[in-house]
């Protein structure tokens, strides 16, 4: 039971764990994503424009804190005072549970629907945690690469006529995969944080924002269980990872 | 050969020391080192730059200096700690590095309890009475500071809080009315301080616990380290929450947690130098001599293994200033002390207002400080990795 909430937790949690998870499940990959494209690139053309200027761009964005980020973006984004396009707090517009979840024209005239209401109000979260994850991921799948670019066997490749492309993405990026899901087991629960502070900045009613409250009430049943479930899906992200390590590389395996 | 001639020349230096002049000699490094010069000296004078008692002020009971009656221990034991710093820059060729190191750490300490015992300073300030003593003719003359406002001066006599930035205030006010520009200066101590002691700190408990565990090994170390994953998977900005909403809002206690939970990284990046290293045939030689563990550890092994750690440490406090800053930016921090993500907080309203100046400068202070030292780090990853000077 959360004394202050009057509720008991499994249902507070119910409620938040959701919207935290769906945060996650939209950053983690776009970071992946992203970061691979540029570490790749990066690592073929290394030492050219195109590497110092993602290099050093990925560098800066990775100290420019969260908190600044989200409160620029919230204020010259969405405030009244200035360009007032994305929403300021919040998932959903008021009464949006209403509408019909897809765009639809109706008699009153055209409703953008809730999937995209959601959408909408999830663009500026979505870039607060996943900006700061570029730098790191890039460069680590830029020296995976470059190592891997230097071995015998991509020159080997070269020599039996593989195109340039295949060379990089079938043959040297598929043995650069495992230093990134080793860090992919530790980015996971730092994302889980991280989503803390986006959750505070944006008044999202998930799991980070749930235990800033619980501890300034000093809920304590509210901040033990909110511990022991990222505790559990730290260590669910660990065994993900493990067997991740099978799955792409078929010389790891668990017997 | 111009490599080879270097590294003759370089036989009496250690590696730790040629590591540190291959660092400051790139630009980023440089920079970064001038920027958190900057803050530094900003953080030592603060009292002198910014302050709501004039240096001089002339009364009916003739000359003063409110200045001077209202510094309080900390920024005396800062301005004595900060000479003893340059005197050791000054003397860095002609004593050994530890030495001055220990000097250093000497004098702040003494100064520290000696400032705390003997320093007092009033207690129930009125900020204004200044102000309105000039207007109303009771001063005659007082000379004030370049930003004549202290940080938690809230200007009762002409409250203006949540103004822009204009000629009296030059970076506008927060939602107290008290001065930004003034705020922000005195920030810079707790943006400092708590990036050094925090992973002061973690190094100091990292290198312990890391050498025991890299240079004995065995059993030992494979219990030390199951422990040293315990500690590992502790959220840290978790803990920090729990921790100040159960124990208060100490600044030092903060520092503390911080610096309690990123030991683990230093821990093992010593671990596996150590390892390396203990098979080394100058190790085994002083083994062999048979010098003291701690001067086995400590004087041959530590300055070899050390410039890893660097690189880390300065990442560390990076990550410390950041940790801090979001903390006063949900609303734990320190209450009424000056602190840059604590005036984040402030410049986007209940109301969906927002204050487009209380953003910006904290902001980009924070960004500043967590950029140069991550500049530093990665000129320290640059100067140690051999691998680099090869491959590109």
């Amino acid at each position: 039971m959360s004394f202050a909430k009057n509720r008991p937790v499994t249902q507070l949690i119910a409620e938040a764990l959701p919207i935290t998870l769906l945060l996650n499940a939209l950053s983690v990959p776009i970071v992946f994503v992203l970061s691979i494209i540029m570490g790749v690139y990066t690592a073929r053309f290394r030492g050219q424009a195109l590497d110092v200027g993602i290099s050093t761009i990925n560098l800066g964005l990775w100290s420019v804190p969260v908190i600044w980020m989200g409160v620029m973006l919230i204020g010259l984004l969405a405030s009244q005072d200035y360009l007032k396009i994305f929403p300021t707090s919040g998932l959903e517009s008021l009464r949006a549970d209403r509408w019909t979840f897809l765009p639809t024209s109706t008699d009153g005239g055209w409703q953008h629907g809730y999937l995209l209401d959601v959408m909408w109000h999830l663009v500026l979260p979505v870039i607060c945690l996943t900006y700061t994850g570029f730098a790191y991921l890039t460069k680590l799948t830029r020296s995976a690469v470059l190592e891997n670019l230097q071995a015998d066997y991509a020159r080997t490749a070269r020599a039996k006529g593989a195109s340039e492309t295949a060379v990089l993405w079938k043959h040297v990026f598929r043995n650069s995969l495992l230093p990134l899901i080793t860090v992919a087991a530790t980015i996971i629960p730092g994302m889980l944080v991280g989503s803390v502070i986006v959750e505070s900045i944006f008044s999202i009613d998930g799991m980070g924002r749930l235990a800033v409250e619980a501890v300034q009430l000093r809920d304590r049943e509210v901040v033990l269980s909110i511990t022991l479930i990222t505790a559990l899906l730290t260590l669910v992200s660990y065994l993900v990872t493990d067997i991740c390590y099978a799955a792409a590389d078929p010389r790891v395996s668990f017997e | 050969m111009s490599d080879a001639v270097t590294q003759a020349s370089d036989h009496r230096n250690s590696f730790a020391r040629r590591v540190l002049r291959d660092t400051f000699a790139q630009w980023g490094a440089k920079l970064g080192f001038a920027w958190i010069g900057t803050v530094a000296v900003l953080a030592v004078l603060a009292p002198f730059l910014a302050s709501s008692h004039p240096y001089l002020m002339r009364t009916a009971q003739g000359w003063s200096s409110p200045l001077w009656q209202h510094l309080d221990w900390l920024d005396l034991t800062m301005l004595v700690t900060s000479v003893a710093v340059g005197m050791a820059w000054w003397l860095r060729d002609r004593q050994p590095v530890g030495r001055l190191l220990v000097g250093v750490l000497g004098v702040a300490l003494v100064t520290t309890v000696v400032t705390q015992l003997t320093v007092e300073t009033p207690r129930a300030v009125v900020f204004d009475q200044y102000r309105v003593g000039l207007a109303q003719g009771n001063i005659e003359t007082a000379v004030f500071a370049p930003i004549p406002y202290s940080p938690t001066d809230r200007s009762r006599d002409n409250p203006k809080p949540l103004h822009s930035p204009d000629a009296e205030h030059w970076f506008g006010t927060d939602e107290n009315g008290s001065d930004v520009l003034s705020r922000m200066i005195h920030g810079c101590r707790i943006a400092l301080s708590i990036g050094l002691i925090a992973t002061g700190i973690a190094l100091g408990i990292g290198i312990l616990y890391g050498g025991v565990m890299g240079f004995f090994g065995g059993w030992l170390d494979i219990v030390l380290m199951r422990f040293l994953e315990i500690f590992e998977s502790i959220p840290a900005l978790f803990l920090l929450l729990t921790v100040v909403a159960f124990f208060g809002r100490d600044i030092y206690l903060i520092m503390v947690v911080i610096g309690l939970t990123s030991w683990p990284g230093y821990a093992r990046f010593l671990r596996a130098e150590f390892l390396k290293l203990r098979d080394q045939d100058y190790i085994q030689a002083a083994l062999a001599c048979g010098l003291p563990l701690r001067s086995v550890l400590f004087r041959h092994m530590l300055p070899n293994g050390v410039a890893p750690l660097l690189v880390g440490a300065s990442f560390g406090i990076a990550t410390a200033i950041l940790a801090e800053a979001t903390l006063s930016f949900l609303g734990l921090g320190l209450i009424d002390e000056p602190s840059w993500g604590g005036m984040l907080n402030q410049a986007v309203g209940p109301s969906g207002t927002f204050a487009l100046w209380l953003a910006t400068y904290p902001g980009i202070a924070i960004f500043f400080t967590v950029f140069a030292y991550n500049l530093i780090g990665e000129a320290l990853r640059d100067a140690i990795d051999p691998k680099l000077e090869t491959s590109s």
